[in-house]
């Protein structure tokens, strides 16, 4: 139950916005839905606690700084009094978590998401901001499936010396090696958790469930700890170590289909040194596009996988027994390409991606 | 100030990025970005978005284009004309354009030594951008 000042601003906005629902994600302040009764837009009301400390409007603030399809726009903000204050902004139809979790992603929506997200975090970088909490619940979709970063609760300006600020304590299955082992986050540590959307978005393995990470023994040692506290700790402690010791991904969890390449960029982006990941968000979008362009939009399928081109002119259907591959051209009927098989998906997948790609 | 040369060949742009001041490359961000399908809306979009962010992420003040040729047996194909508008839309920056020939007889006028920090497919607008600064 929101707090007397939220209700009655809830009452007095009644006569402009229709409100549609709540959001129960998320534990910062309250969330509605709300449909404007002159417009017609759909916008998502936001009230926080400020208390009285201009520090806490860093959301809003950060928001109207920016005019990028690729971050979350700000409509208007308000105080709406006793410490409480509101903003207002799109209604978006989704985020990449639900969109991970409802299904598969092809390949090529997963590559454009993460370049959507680096051409905004490209504006947050440009004015020496840093995000500290990109993950997939935090980077939202339009209906056009256009992903836009939102959740801007843990934004930081960087130190024009040190270039970093310091970590934040937010998420920390996404938190960068270095923000454990130094304390500090810098822009490098934004793209390393742009490595891991885009490790989720082409259905890489990151589960959210605290077990999943703990070794049988490790289990034990969890089930025999009484408070809830220090199982969180424990939890914590066990990803931070998988965390710096650089384990926290298994690329042998990625579908077959996913190119060499790709794969090679995700696992330099999670690398433990900073050095080692590709410098910026404007190059790791070159190699993105790059990529894209030598691949099938690919999607699983429960035979094997399934591909087309962009513009649906070829689709491509590899699996089933002895990988056989068909191809079907449009307003043709499918057609087996032996020249196209090979021993396994894997191979089979590259071969088309190399074969017809280069066309 | 930080000028980006760039030349132009087939669909592929190669763009290298000098201090304006001591006119050496920076290294580590040249960059070659390629036009796949010059028929497909999504690839010059994205295309488009690619070039615009780079360009402000370097802080590009000035973007030097190496003039494709319009006539004759070396003359370039649509394909780098659209790249050459691409560049020009994306660019918030001052944009100017340099010849074969202004760059050839830059060369042999100042005899620019070639920074080996650069590949030799980068000394087209690594030059292009030398020519290009000293236009001002």
């Amino acid at each position: 139950m929101p707090p007397a000042a939220i209700q009655e601003d809830i009452q007095r906005l009644g006569a402009t916005y229709h409100f549609d629902g709540q959001e129960d994600k998320g534990a910062n302040g309250w969330l509605f839905f709300a449909t404007n009764r002159v417009t017609g837009a759909t916008v998502a009301i936001k009230y926080y606690w400020w208390g009285d400390q201009p520090a806490l409007h860093v959301e809003p603030r950060t928001l109207a700084q920016f005019n990028s399809p690729y971050i979350v726009q700000i409509l208007s903000a308000e105080l709406v009094g006793h410490g409480w204050a509101r903003f207002i902004s799109p209604r978006y139809a989704g985020d990449l978590e639900a969109l991970v979790q409802r299904s598969r992603v092809p390949l090529h929506h997963a590559i454009d998401c993460a370049s959507n997200v680096l051409a905004g975090l490209n504006s947050l970088h440009n004015a020496d901001i840093v995000h500290r909490d990109l993950k997939p619940a935090n980077i939202l979709l339009n209906d056009r499936g256009i992903a836009a970063i939102g959740d801007f609760g843990s934004v930081a300006r960087i130190d024009e010396v040190s270039h970093d600020v310091s970590a934040s304590q937010h998420s920390v299955l996404y938190r960068p090696p270095e923000s454990f082992q130094t304390g500090r986050y810098s822009k490098l540590g934004d793209l390393y958790q742009v490595g891991l959307v885009l490790y989720e978005l082409v259905g890489g393995f990151l589960p959210k469930e605290p077990g999943a990470w703990l070794s049988l023994q490790e289990l034990d040692q969890y089930n025999a700890i009484p408070g809830d506290f220090e199982k969180c700790a424990f939890i914590d402690a066990a990803l931070m170590r998988r965390i710096t010791n650089g384990t926290i991904l298994v690329h042998a969890s990625l579908p077959a289909y996913v190119p060499r390449g790709l794969v090679n960029v995700i696992l330099q982006q999670a690398s433990i040194d900073p050095t080692d990941r590709i410098q910026s968000s404007a190059d790791f979008m070159v190699k993105l596009l790059q990529l894209k362009r030598k691949t099938v939009n690919w999607i699983a399928t429960h035979e094997g996988a399934r591909g087309e081109f962009d513009d649906g002119s070829v689709t491509v259907a590899v699996g089933g027994s002895g990988c056989r591959v068909e191809v079907q051209k449009r307003g043709r009927k499918p057609r087996r390409d032996s020249s196209l098989e090979a021993n396994n998906l894997r191979a089979c997948c590259r071969l088309v991606d190399t074969k017809l790609c280069s066309k | 100030m930080i000028a980006c040369g760039v030349s132009i060949a087939a669909s592929e742009a190669i763009l290298v990025w000098i201090d304006g001041v001591t006119r050496a490359p920076l290294l580590g961000v040249a960059q070659r970005v390629s036009l796949q399908d010059p028929y497909s809306r999504q690839d010059l979009q994205q295309t488009s978005e690619v070039l615009r962010q780079l360009v402000t992420e370097r802080k590009t003040d000035l973007i030097v284009i190496r003039k494709s040729s319009t006539a004759g047996k070396f003359r370039a194909s649509h394909v780098a004309y659209r790249m050459e508008t691409l560049l020009i839309l994306a660019a918030g920056c001052e944009i100017r354009f340099t010849s074969a020939q202004a760059v050839a007889s830059f060369v042999k006028r100042e005899k620019p030594a070639l920074p080996e920090a650069l590949r030799a497919y980068q000394h087209d607008a690594y030059l292009a951008a030398l020519a290009g600064l000293t236009e001002a």
